[in-house]
């Protein structure tokens, strides 16, 4: 008798996010596609997970498009700090 | 041959270090870098600051074998990996900055199955219109900064710096078992609320 594979939807979820990174085991993909045939709600949380980390990660770059500049005033003092501490080496 | 070369460059014809160019060159860029890990103006605004009067102190340590850009950037990503830390020190994975329900109820605890209410449903995600995509992140983009700080950190190290499992799980200090549940945690949650907010 092999590991008895959870049907849980809980568990199948989980499964499915670390098997998109990690390795799993045989038996676990075979739960987890026997239990994906009988299951929407796992089938469209699969499918949306799937888009979730392309839309995560197109986010997280997309923020990076906004460059934003520190303001003079503190670079100013920044750079005076700088100055006055490497003088003192 | 050019590898010879480059062994035998006396060390004042390597990288060196212009403290006093600092600011000018790399303040900026550095500013971006810990504002998009870590969303605060202030905070990396202090992070570029630290960084900078930290690099003084051990200019000696600097070998000149990286950029002087390199060098900086990564002892701002040690100041921004101690950020991660301290925000999610004491916020351990069963005990998330949510109230229970809201992590816990997704599924029935007697059958494991998805409660009525969480089920997901079709949502129109991936459609060609731009206007709606852009729609789409500002929405998504709310709904990430209402995850755990510890979570959050972890996509960040994922998808912006593509850091593998190994290091997020160090840096953070999270297992690996932890890791997968803070993932699978992090999507139900931001599912239910993009399913909640979007359409």
């Amino acid at each position: 008798m092999g590991v008895k594979i959870s049907n849980r939807c809980e568990k199948i979820t989980l499964l499915l996010e670390k098997g998109r990174f990690a390795k799993i085991t045989y038996n676990e993909k075979l739960a987890l596609g026997i239990h994906l045939i009988q299951c929407r709600a796992c089938r469209q949380y699969q499918k949306d997970s799937r888009y979730l980390n392309k839309a995560m990660a197109q986010c997280f770059k997309t923020s990076k498009i906004k460059p934003a500049k520190l303001n003079t005033i503190f670079k100013d003092s920044l750079a005076e700090q700088i100055r006055s501490r490497s003088g003192n080496q | 041959m050019q590898n010879l070369e480059t062994i035998s460059t006396p060390i004042s014809n390597r990288c060196s270090l212009e403290p006093q160019y600092w600011v000018e060159r790399h303040a900026d860029f550095m500013y971006n870098y810990a504002l998009i890990r870590i969303n605060d103006s202030d905070l990396a605004q202090d992070l570029v600051q630290e960084t900078f009067l930290a690099a003084l102190e051990r200019t000696s340590t600097f070998e000149g074998r990286s950029s002087e850009r390199t060098w900086l950037v990564s002892i701002l990503k040690n100041k921004i990996f101690d950020v991660y830390r301290r925000r999610s020190s004491g916020l351990t994975i069963r005990m998330p900055a949510k109230t229970p329900s809201e992590v816990e109820d997704f599924f029935n605890p007697d059958d494991g199955r998805w409660n009525k209410t969480d089920q997901p449903v079709y949502m129109s995600f991936e459609e060609n219109d731009p206007l709606r995509e852009k729609e789409f992140n500002q929405v998504l983009e709310k709904c990430m900064l209402k995850l755990p700080e510890l979570w959050l950190a972890v996509f960040r190290m994922k998808h912006i710096d593509d850091q593998s499992t190994q290091i997020i799980c160090n840096e953070l200090r999270v297992t690996p078992s932890n890791y997968w549940v803070i993932i699978h945690r992090a999507k139900l949650n931001l599912r239910a609320c993009l399913q909640k907010n979007w359409n």
